[in-house]
């Protein structure tokens, strides 16, 4: 069943944020209990993150190995914790009869995605606040040149992969299925996104499709975030200002903007609410 | 047959010609009846009659294939937001966040929801969960879990609650508890469309109710209705030495033997009945036989629900 539009329960806005929280609350307190979600959104990324630590000599694309590996795995780990955590949920929810519960209650349909998406979007700050800070006390880096661009790099990925979930979860069977389906998708995101190595080597037309694709722009912006330089030129990388920053991030925020609204277009075509009979 | 719905105000479920498919199969069939509020009305019927489509629009889940359904003047489906706030239901099978206590579980949504009347202890004490506060819900053994289910419809003491199969699996004085505390909110009066197997649950429940087959309404109207128009019955055990089709025919109906047990399908007039059974019993003395297990009753509910099921 396709994601359907009628008038939502909640269009008073204190009620819409106060169930919003409410769910993300819950969802908070169901991921701290199941070992697999545990596993999937918290202990995973944290490891790939740890990866870059073991990184100690070397200069990738102008910057240090670590310190490179480290912001790609920062940015990939959105991809666990967002998209791969909430496509299992949402199956699994749907599977169990709880979306149904949900949506035949007083919270609404912008509730529920939202509540879930702020649950994985905050775990997800927390574990870039760890990383950042591994970085400082392991690797020799630094606090990031633009710290305001990095938080939103991080929120921006997160929210773009909630829509991108609930679309996949539409077309997976089972929960333990999800494992499967994201597969094909984080084989390409992380060979595409330079989350672990430049593209330098592929051919133009390709580099192109490779930088358009989901995880490429919160890569980019991330590092621009946290080096100060140019990620979105060729290495070696220009150096930036505070406001060059974000004037060089600003088409790479918008590209994630247009995925949101991709995302958005497929989860209403490919969502749905309750198992399917036969 | 038909009953008129009552002349009173406005009613609380309004269902006109409803028709519900599932791709080329067309589960509901051309529903139409109407609860009052502070009534409880009970949808009968076999597996897969249709009950649970035509409740599951009534909850705006799906709009209909065909027809129209409003719910307190509005319809469930396009203005989810004004229904919801006044409605509770229990699907026939719940969806619960195994990992949460059956006290969290509660908390969550009553917390959610716009009117909070009882505390979280004092729902759980309701339906007799208190002791199973801490527990998870994964825990729970069905009934518990149904019981469960009932508190969550039933705590922000809705307007319009809807109930899908409330009952099942519960053990009988679970049962008969349910059936207390839906008895109370419809004294407080709330509208009650419920859907049972136990045809015992809707005589005791029920205002109306409607028999359901194959996605249409085979009988409504309230239970002595839908029992007195199947009429009267007279049984006795087959006498060995009286063949079938020596039996006499009483106001010109022949009976039925089925398993040893004579029976005469009468019309609903007690009159005709009192004659038939003169008739009979001076058929018996006249031939010096003891009728065993002789009985006169008007038909039961599951007389009639078996007669539809059996496609009337
Ligand atoms: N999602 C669905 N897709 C296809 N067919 C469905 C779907 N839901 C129900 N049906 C079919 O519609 C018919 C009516 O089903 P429904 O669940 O309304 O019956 P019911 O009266 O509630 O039965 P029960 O007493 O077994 O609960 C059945 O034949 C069922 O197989
Ligand atoms: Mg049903």
């Amino acid at each position: 069943m396709a994601l359907s539009r009628p008038q939502s329960p909640s269009l008073d806005p204190s009620l819409l944020l106060g169930n919003t929280w409410r769910v993300a609350r819950l969802d908070l307190t169901l991921l701290l209990r199941n070992r697999m979600a545990f596993f999937t959104a918290i202990a995973f990324p944290l490891l790939l993150g740890s990866v870059a630590l073991l990184l100690r000599s070397g200069y990738v694309s102008g910057v240090s190995t670590g310190l490179y590996t480290l912001t790609g795995m920062l940015a990939l780990a959105g991809f666990f914790v967002t998209f791969m955590h909430l496509t299992t949920v949402f199956t699994v929810r749907r599977e169990e009869l709880v979306l149904k519960r949900m949506r035949g209650s007083v919270l609404s349909e912008t509730a529920i995605f939202a509540g879930s998406g702020l649950a994985t979007t905050l775990v997800y700050v927390v574990q870039a606040a760890v990383l950042i800070t591994l970085s400082i006390t392991t690797l020799g880096g630094h606090l990031p040149r633009n710290l305001p661009l990095l938080f939103l790099g991080v929120v921006l990925g997160s929210v773009m992969f909630v829509p991108l979930a609930a679309a996949l979860s539409g077309v997976t069977k089972s929960g333990e299925s999800a494992q499967i389906t994201v597969l094909p998708a984080m084989l390409v995101l992380a060979a595409t996104s330079q989350a672990s190595f430049p593209l330098t080597g592929m051919p133009e037309l390709l580099q192109r499709i490779a930088a358009s694709l989901p995880l490429s722009p919160v890569v980019d912006v991330i590092r621009i975030g946290y080096f100060g330089l140019d990620f979105t030129t060729a290495a070696p990388h220009p150096e930036l200002g505070f406001t060059q920053s974000w004037a060089a991030a600003a088409p790479r925020l918008l590209l994630i903007c247009a995925w949101i609204v991709v995302g958005t277009l497929i989860a209403r075509k490919y969502f749905r609410w309750e198992p399917r009979h036969g | 047959m038909t009953i008129p719905d009552g002349a009173r105000g406005a009613p609380a479920i309004e269902v006109r010609d409803l028709r519900q498919s599932y791709g080329d199969f067309e589960a509901v069939r051309g529903v139409s009846f109407q609860v009052q509020p502070g009534e409880l009305f009970a949808l009968l019927g076999t597996n897969g009659a249709g009950k649970t489509t035509t409740i599951e629009v009534l909850e705006g889940f799906s709009a209909p294939t065909g027809g129209s359904v409003k719910v307190l003047g509005h319809d469930p489906f396009t203005e989810r937001a004004r229904v919801r706030a006044r409605t509770g239901l229990m699907l026939q099978e719940g969806g619960f966040f195994g990992d949460l206590t059956v006290a969290e579980t509660v908390r969550f949504w009553r917390d959610v929801s716009p009117r909070k009347p009882c505390s979280a202890t004092e729902i759980l004490e309701r339906v007799e969960l208190a002791d199973k506060a801490g527990v998870r819900v994964r825990q729970l053994s069905g009934g518990q879990k149904r019981r469960l289910d009932l508190a969550l419809a039933t705590l922000a003491r809705p307007q319009v609650l809807f109930l899908d199969e409330p009952t099942t699996g519960m053990d009988p004085e679970a049962r008969r508890n349910t059936w207390t505390l839906i008895q109370d909110l419809v004294a407080a009066g709330t509208t009650v469309l419920l859907t049972t197997h136990y045809l015992e649950e809707a005589e005791q429940l029920a205002g109306r109710l409607a028999i359901m087959h194959a996605g249409r309404i085979e009988l409504t109207g309230t239970v002595a209705e839908v029992v007195a128009a199947h009429g009267h019955s007279i049984r006795f055990q087959h006498p060995a030495q009286v063949a079938a089709r020596h039996l006499p025919a009483l106001n010109g109906v022949r009976p039925r033997v089925e398993r040893g047990t004579v029976e005469y399908r009468l019309s609903p007039d007690p009159a005709d009945t009192q004659h038939a059974l003169a008739r009979l019993l001076a058929w018996a003395s006249e031939h010096r036989l003891v009728l065993t297990r002789l009985e006169v009753r008007s038909a039961s509910l599951e007389d009639v629900f078996l007669e539809v099921a059996h496609g009337a």
